[in-house]
């Protein structure tokens, strides 16, 4: 009793802190409850009841050629724009690190511009540029003096520059953040060895920076995967992904035992893939004071 | 060696000029397809009008998608950053490191889910709630989406604030509540402002939830450029398009003015 009366109320003690906190959370933790928990293990428990017929639906959708065309799709325009997005992103991320600052404003802004817009205007961009008669087919047209243009949208080409050009920002900010990590002063050491400039890249800088390579193409990967305006609006019916055909599957025809089991499978993907992500990128440092 | 090095700027200077025209100019060109005279989307647009903007502007269905964005975007802000705002500043003062972690895990989580799948999860839900083709039930899907935006925002601020002050606010006899209202939010309006920022641009681009969850009531601007692109594909999308980017580059301008405002005055704010 006088023990606690004793004890100055300005101390940070469990007692203060501690529980106070609990409170601020309340509201945040009842809606992803609501929001969040219940709903996916609500899907969940549909994936598992929904049977189709005899067959499980994780089943059916292993054994039907539509749904595997669509996963295969799918994981082909998200590897492609994973492959594509690190090709353009770490050059663009290393003149960002190397680069004189106002040089690298100008390439960090261009970059962030991109992202500020949004998603449906640069979708809807690519329309314009990508057409029979776009811009870049003008171009090419007469670069080249082709007779023909060349096919760019409503295919796989399309989705994947468009969803590239979508992701871009979070490759080459996941991999500045790499480099701002490697030590300053290695890659002169390396040259001051006799090593050559290309040399002293690829055996000092490039490996240093692997770590945010894979987190980058691994939070390219998973956000791909999930991509539904891009792939909707520059693929053709050949693209079609996973996501795209969720709400015809469900809300449409419902058959939701199929579409929880694909939403799930792709849910348990995304989710193994963002705790790679965070191991690799070190995301836990955020909450380290 | 001087030829080495010229080379090299040479070859730079083109590789910017490239990131600069590849990640602007696209948004450019679409941009100027809006003004155009003609009925296509075809580049050079065919001469300048503004009728495309006079369309979506009169067209009662492009307007009332306007509307719902606007009043959708709002509501999905105010939602996502008061609880992103309360659920940051418990997570910092969580007594115990394991349990803070675990906090950021959980709140982060529905960034790795795709918006699609989350979206159709809410669909049953929201259908037993009575909140398909209302506005609120599209803001509060695209709440959950913004919600870790926000978290990590304000996180992010309370990183390089001292939280100390509150404590010496209550010692002084604010209350919690007073002490929150009075010394914490001010702390954290830097954070807070550009979480609040990422909310409503997540809200005003997105589709997915509308897809599901709009009925016929509460379609979006995104959604009816989709609509419009498979029925007519006229510029008038154009149009949409770039009131869409033109409102995510204000709020992004904005967001960055904040939050270099907060880097600047590092020891807290000017009102204490």
């Amino acid at each position: 009793m006088t023990a606690v009366a004793v004890r100055p109320p300005w101390h940070p003690s469990q007692l203060l802190v501690g529980n106070a906190s609990l409170v601020w959370l309340v509201p945040g933790l009842a809606a992803v409850a609501v929001l969040f928990v219940w709903p996916i293990t609500n899907l969940l428990l549909v994936s598992l009841d929904g049977a189709v017929g005899t067959k499980s639906p994780y089943l059916a959708v292993l054994t039907e050629p539509i749904y595997l065309r669509v996963i295969s799709n799918t994981a082909v325009s998200s590897l492609g724009t994973t492959i594509v997005c690190l090709l353009v992103g770490y050059p663009t991320a290393y003149a960002i690190h190397v680069l004189p600052p106002p040089w690298r404003l100008v390439v960090l802004l261009s970059v962030l511009f991109s992202y500020a817009v949004g998603t449906m205007p640069r979708a809807f961009s690519w329309i314009v540029l990508l057409g029979d008669r776009g811009l870049v087919n003008q171009a090419l047209m007469s670069a080249f003096d082709l007779r023909e243009p060349v096919q760019m949208l409503y295919n796989q080409a399309g989705v994947i520059i468009g969803m590239t050009h979508v992701m871009l920002p979070f490759m080459v900010l996941t991999l500045l953040g790499a480099m701002a990590r490697v030590p300053d002063r290695l890659v002169p050491a390396a040259r001051t060895m006799g090593a050559g400039p290309l040399r002293a890249f690829a055996l000092v800088f490039l490996p240093l920076t692997m770590p945010g390579i894979l987190a980058g193409m691994m939070m390219t990967f998973i956000y791909s995967l999930g991509f539904y305006v891009v792939p909707a609006v520059l693929g053709g019916a050949g693209q079609t992904t996973t996501v795209m055909i969720l709400r015809d599957l469900t809300v449409g025809q419902g058959r939701w035992g199929i579409g929880a089991a694909l939403s799930i499978t792709m849910i348990v993907i995304c989710i193994l893939g963002a705790a790679v992500y965070v191991s690799l990128a070190r995301i836990g440092e955020i909450e380290e004071h | 060696m001087s030829l080495a090095r010229i080379a090299f700027a040479v070859v730079s200077a083109m590789f910017l000029a490239w990131v600069v025209v590849y990640a602007a100019a696209p948004i450019l060109v679409g941009a100027s397809v809006s003004v155009t005279g003609g009925d296509f989307l075809v580049f050079p647009p065919d001469g300048f009008s503004g009728r495309w903007y006079a369309t979506i502007f009169a067209d009662p269905r492009w307007r009332s998608a306007f509307l719902n964005s606007i009043v959708i975007a709002a509501l999905c802000t105010v939602v996502a950053t008061a609880l992103g705002t309360l659920t940051a500043y418990g997570i910092a003062t969580a007594s115990n490191r394991q349990l803070r972690r675990a906090l950021v895990v959980l709140f982060i989580l529905p960034l790795a889910v795709p918006h699609m799948s989350l979206a159709m999860a809410l669909y049953p839900v929201f259908a037993r709630l009575d909140l398909i083709g209302t506005h609120l039930g599209v803001a509060l899907a695209q709440a959950l989406y913004s919600l870790p935006l926000v978290v990590l925002a304000v996180l992010a601020v309370i990183r390089r604030r001292d939280l100390q002050l509150e404590r010496a606010a209550r010692t002084l006899g604010a209350g919690p509540i007073a002490a929150f209202r009075f010394v914490v939010l001010p702390l954290l309006s830097s954070g807070i402002a550009v979480g609040a920022v990422l909310a409503f641009m997540t809200s005003f681009d997105d589709v997915t939830a509308p897809i599901f969850l709009s009925g016929s009531t509460a379609g979006t601007l995104p959604k009816a450029m989709l609509d419009a692109l498979a029925l007519s594909g006229d510029p008038s999308v154009m149009a949409a398009s770039t009131v869409i980017a033109l409102v995510g580059l204000t709020l992004f301008a904005l967001g960055a003015a904040l939050s270099r405002r907060s880097e600047r005055s590092k020891a807290g704010p000017a009102v204490a």
